[in-house]
This record gives C-alpha cells, sequence and structure tokens, in this order.
C-alpha cells in the first residue's frame, strides 16, 4: 500500500470505528496499533515496546503534573461557593438593566473562568447556580441556555486552563510553553467575553422580553454603597487567587505546576474560611478529580499511540505535502485546518481533537511560516466551538443534565446557535489582529 | 459464578480508585512544600520534582480502571445511543472483542515485560537522588492489568444484558 492511501486509510478507519460507541481512547489505541502493524510488519512486540516508553514517558512528563492539580483546583473551588457570593452581588449590581442577569452570568464565567481549568464543573455550576434566577425573571429558554453554555466554556480558554497545559506537553516547544500558552489567552478570552456581554446587551435592549431586568424594588433594596461593598467583598477571593496563580507563573517565579499546586492551597483556604471543609468535601473533590485525570490522560495514551504510529509511518509527511507541497496559499491552508477542527468538534471532544491535530498541524503551521503561539490560540479559540455545536457538544448535555425539564435540547441547540457564530467572529478578529494574541506574552515575558 | 466476577472485578476496583484518589492530596502537598522550601527558604529539596511526578503517574495510572467502571471514559455514542439497550449491549461486546481486548491483553503482556526487565537491572533514576523507578514501570503494568480486568467485566456484564433471559 502505497503512503498516501494509508494515511487516508488510517483517518477512514478511526472515523468509522469511532461510530461503535467505544470508549474514544480504545479506539485510537486500536486504529494506531492495526496501522502500525501493516507499517512495521506485524511486529508486535516492537510496537508494544514502543508504547510502553510512550507511556512511560507520560508518567514522567513534568509540564502534565499541572493537569490534576488544576483540576483538583477547580474541584476545590467548586466547593467553597465563592461563586454563589459573585452571583448574588452582581445579580443586584446588573439585574437592573435589561439582560442584566445574562450580563452577571458572563461576569461570573469570566471570573471564574480564569480561576478554574475544566468546562464540566463550570457549565453545572453556573446552571445550577443561575437558571433558576433566569428563570424565574422569564428569561427566554433559549437565551438563557445560550448564555450560560457559552459562558461556562469559557473557562477551558481563560487560564490556568488544562486545555494549554496539554498543548504545551504535546508540543513541548519554547513558542507555545505553558506561560507563554496563559499568556496569550488572556486577551482572546476577554474578546470572547466581552462579545458575549454586548450581544446579551443589545438582544435584550432590542427585545427585552428575552431577557428582562428585575423589579425596581429588588433593584433599589440595597444602596449604592452596599452594592458596591457586597460587589468587592465577593470579587477579591478569586481575584486574590488568580493574582496568586497567574502572577508566579508569569512573573517568571514559578512554574505552571507549581502554580497549580498553590492554586490548589489557595482554593483549600478559601473553602475553609467559608466553613465548607469537612473530610467528605475533601474526598468527593479528590475522587472527581480522579476522574476527569484519568480520562484526560487515557485519552492522551491513546493519541500519543495514535499520533506516534501516524508519525513514525510517514503521515505527517503526507499531510505537510498536502498543505505546503501543493502550493496552496498559506491562509487558504490555515482555513482548511481550522475548518477540519471545527467539524471535528460537532464529533470529538476537545482533548481528543487537540491529541489527534496538534503533533500534525503545527510542524505545517511553522513550516508555513505561521507564529506558532498564536496558531496555538487560534486552535483553542476554535475548540471553544467543540463544546456547542450540536450533535455533540459537551457544554450542551452538561448544561441538559442539570437544567430544569422545561429545557428540551432544541431549545438548547437553538439557544447556542448564536454564540457559535460570535466564536467565529471572535476566531475572524483574531485572525485580522493576531498581536490581540502575541502582544501580551511578549510584554510579560519579553521576546 | 460470572455475577460473581463481575461483582468482585467493580469492588475491587471501586476501592482501588476511591484510594488513589486520594494520591492527589500528598502531591499537592509535596508540591506546596517544594515551593516554600525553595522560594522562601532558598533550600530546594532534591527528590521534590521526582517525588511529584511519580506521585502524578501513580495517580492517573491507577485511576484508568476506576473511571472505565464509573464510565468517565469519553465515547462517542451519537449512534449507539439511539439504539435499544439490546443492540448497545451488541455493539459494545463487539467493541470490546475487536478493539479493547486484542490490544490492552497485548499492552498489559508488554508492560509487564517492560517492568520485570527494569526490576531484573533494579533501574535507578539517572539523577543525583537516583530513586529506583522500577517500581513505577511496576505500578504501570499493574494499573494496564486493572484496567484489562475492567474491561472484561464490562464485556461480561454487557453479555448479561444480551442473554434472552434478560429483561432490561
Amino acid at each position: 500500500m502505497s503512503l498516501e492511501i494509508m494515511t487516508v486509510a488510517m483517518f477512514i478507519t478511526l472515523i468509522l470505528s469511532i461510530t461503535l460507541g467505544h470508549q474514544l481512547a480504545f479506539t485510537l489505541a486500536g486504529v494506531a496499533t492495526l496501522f502500525g502493524l501493516i507499517d512495521n510488519g506485524f511486529n508486535v512486540s516492537g510496537l508494544f515496546d514502543m508504547y510502553a516508553n510512550n507511556v512511560w514517558g507520560l508518567m514522567n512528563n513534568y509540564t502534565l503534573v499541572a493537569v490534576p492539580l488544576f483540576i483538583f483546583m477547580a474541584q476545590l473551588l467548586d466547593q467553597s461557593k465563592v461563586a454563589d457570593a459573585l452571583f448574588e452581588s452582581l445579580y443586584v449590581v446588573l439585574g437592573g438593566i435589561k439582560g442584566g442577569l445574562g450580563l452577571a452570568v458572563v461576569v461570573v464565567c469570566t471570573v471564574f473562568a480564569a480561576t478554574t481549568g475544566i468546562i464540566g464543573a463550570a457549565v453545572v455550576a453556573m446552571g445550577l447556580l443561575a437558571t433558576p434566577a433566569l428563570m424565574k425573571k422569564g428569561y427566554q429558554k433559549e437565551m438563557a441556555s445560550g448564555i450560560i453554555c457559552a459562558s461556562g466554556t469559557l473557562g477551558i480558554l481563560i487560564p490556568p486552563s488544562i486545555m494549554m497545559v496539554i498543548y504545551a506537553g504535546l508540543t513541548g516547544i519554547k513558542e507555545t510553553s505553558v506561560g507563554n500558552l496563559f499568556a496569550g489567552a488572556i486577551l482572546p478570552g476577554l474578546l470572547l467575553s466581552s462579545l458575549y456581554f454586548g450581544y446579551i446587551l443589545l438582544r435584550c435592549n432590542l427585545n427585552p422580553s428575552l431577557g428582562p431586568s428585575i423589579s425596581r424594588e429588588e433593584a433599589l433594596k440595597y444602596t449604592r454603597a452596599q452594592k458596591i461593598r457586597m460587589t468587592l467583598k465577593s470579587l477579591l477571593p478569586p481575584l486574590a487567587l488568580i493574582l496568586m496563580v497567574m502572577g508566579s507563573i508569569f512573573a517568571g517565579i514559578a512554574t505552571a505546576t507549581e502554580a497549580a499546586g498553590m492554586g490548589a492551597l489557595g482554593a483549600f483556604l478559601l473553602a475553609v474560611v467559608n466553613r465548607a471543609v469537612s473530610w467528605p468535601v475533601i474526598r468527593t473533590a479528590s475522587i472527581a478529580t480522579l476522574k476527569t485525570t484519568a480520562m484526560v490522560m487515557l485519552l492522551f495514551i491513546g493519541g500519543t499511540f495514535f499520533s506516534t504510529v501516524f508519525m513514525s509511518m510517514g503521515g505527517g509527511d503526507v499531510v505537510a505535502d498536502l498543505f505546503v507541497g501543493s502550493g496552496l496559499n498559506r491562509w487558504a491552508a490555515f482555513c482548511i485546518m481550522m475548518l477540519i477542527i471545527f467539524i471535528l468538534g460537532m464529533f470529538i471532544d476537545w482533548a481528543a481533537i487537540l491529541l489527534v491535530t496538534v503533533p500534525i498541524f503545527m510542524p505545517v503551521a511553522i513550516e508555513l511560516e505561521f507564529n506558532p503561539l498564536w496558531f496555538a490560540i487560534m486552535m483553542c479559540v476554535n475548540l471553544q466551538t467543540s463544546f456547542l455545536t450540536p450533535p455533540f457538544g459537551y457544554a450542551l448535555f452538561y448544561f441538559k443534565g442539570i437544567a430544569p425539564p422545561e429545557y428540551t435540547i432544541m431549545h438548547v441547540y437553538k439557544g447556542i446557535i448564536p454564540f457559535v457564530f460570535i466564536q467565529l467572529f471572535g476566531l475572524a478578529i483574531l485572525a485580522l489582529f493576531p498581536s490581540i494574541v502575541t502582544w501580551l506574552p511578549s510584554v510579560i515575558f519579553g521576546r | 459464578m460470572l455475577n460473581k466476577l463481575t461483582t468482585a472485578i467493580d469492588l475491587f476496583n471501586r476501592k482501588t480508585g476511591e484510594w488513589s484518589a486520594l494520591l492527589i492530596i500528598p502531591l499537592t502537598g509535596i508540591v506546596i512544600y517544594e515551593v516554600i522550601m525553595r522560594y522562601v527558604f532558598n533550600a530546594p529539596t532534591i527528590w521534590g520534582f521526582e517525588a511529584t511526578t511519580f506521585i502524578y503517574g501513580i495517580h492517573f495510572m491507577l485511576g484508568l480502571a476506576y473511571t472505565d467502571l464509573m464510565d468517565g471514559h469519553v465515547k462517542v455514542d451519537i449512534f449507539t445511543a439511539r439504539m435499544k439497550p439490546r443492540k448497545q449491549a451488541a455493539m459494545a461486546v463487539i467493541a470490546s472483542l475487536v478493539i479493547f481486548l486484542p490490544v490492552f491483553s497485548c499492552m498489559t503482556f508488554w508492560s509487564w515485560s517492560y517492568a520485570i526487565t527494569s526490576v531484573q537491572q533494579q533501574e535507578l533514576n539517572s539523577t543525583s537522588w537516583a530513586p529506583a523507578i522500577w517500581p513505577i514501570k511496576l505500578i504501570m503494568a499493574v494499573s494496564f492489568s486493572f484496567l484489562l480486568i475492567q474491561g472484561i467485566s464490562s464485556m461480561l456484564k454487557a453479555i448479561r444484558a444480551l442473554s434472552p433471559g434478560n429483561k432490561a
């Protein structure tokens, strides 16, 4: 079989076998094994020795130690109930304007996006916290579900985020270190969150029935001074945590892994202050951490098998030839890569997409002389859509799981459409103004 | 008989997972200790870095089987979710037989051979602390074994759901 046919066959086999509904990581490992054996002339021992080495490499990857630590931090923070306090104060501060509660959700999610790195927890926590309030005020169901799903998803883009840690662990080059990726993702994350903010404000002012304001009595229950005090008091703990984690990374005094450990300590202390700590709470947080970590790491194992076989077979060169050698315009090549990620996002979870596509696309992007950091952030922003695009948007499932029964999956599907367009609009802005990505890292790390 | 086997495997992996989950606490603890020693007392340990990666590796590897038991590993069940339970079970059995069992039986076997080579050489890490790394490689093999028996247990349960006598 020629190399080109093998490459195409490997992807087609992957796509077909994914539909079996087997654990994705097992399927990745299975397809890798089939093609690895065909490629190396059925040297079973050679292939599995290589796999064992791959797994050992993952077990010794210091960058990835930040993954369980950031997840643990998010779980502890979830228990500490600091998000509840912030939402309650923003409820009265922003509630008076049209669409105000929706805006409060965006702000809370943006602040907590900066403190947590996983989306499942954020969407569930925000959904439980905000959906009853939004429902009571008569928010349109589509609008409410769109707001919560899109904002909850910000957690994985705005640093610290395990998506960036995984990206850095995959590439291992200086330009896309965890610190650079974190710094690069801040402004794009804030860009998306301001676009959501603007959109909600605009839509609700044009049509107040989508998101009515709270009643005058409720809004005037507190004086301005009280409102300011409430907001500051609830904003201070998460901001202190952000400053501790991000500050120590950006100041260059701690590695991302160390900062993640300190973040977990900080989240634990916040929970202690809020009297939310008990042995069952810690045990629950530990078990939830293990489940998410093992899920990501098994995907890492399967994805590494897949990309190692794909690369040793020469598939990387085939893809590079296709994009670089064919004389394709570099922006056309870029758009095709982004389109592939977008389409994969409808079906596969973000981690699997990163694990399969980063080893293949990153060399192509470098060959095409795109800034590696900028390209990495573009992929991550693009992957925001993967949480929202049907049929397989994980945020939608998390939200549907906890939303009141009045919310049908159709409400949720309709609700996220405008937000997916906003995300793509954000992606276009970053393509036109790449300095939004690269400016902050250059200031912080002085490159 | 098979019922007892799957119950035993599930119980074993549940307990193993619940205990390994607690490894996140010493992991966090060592990272914090190392940070304090280095930045406050300017006296970094020689073992902090390696101890951190070892615990992290053991933590997620031992968690693989537990997460599988709890159905926590991502599946793309876009087509299978709409099938009737019996058809779903049939798909699960086929996928296990064709993909999981062959690949992870081999993975378990070769990870044992990988670990045993290391044990025979009494392999140490080539660093200044130079800890023994063969125990960690053994844990890797043990973890794949746990994952394998969990996969077998899940498959047996799917086969049971297939049998005509089962109403579920």
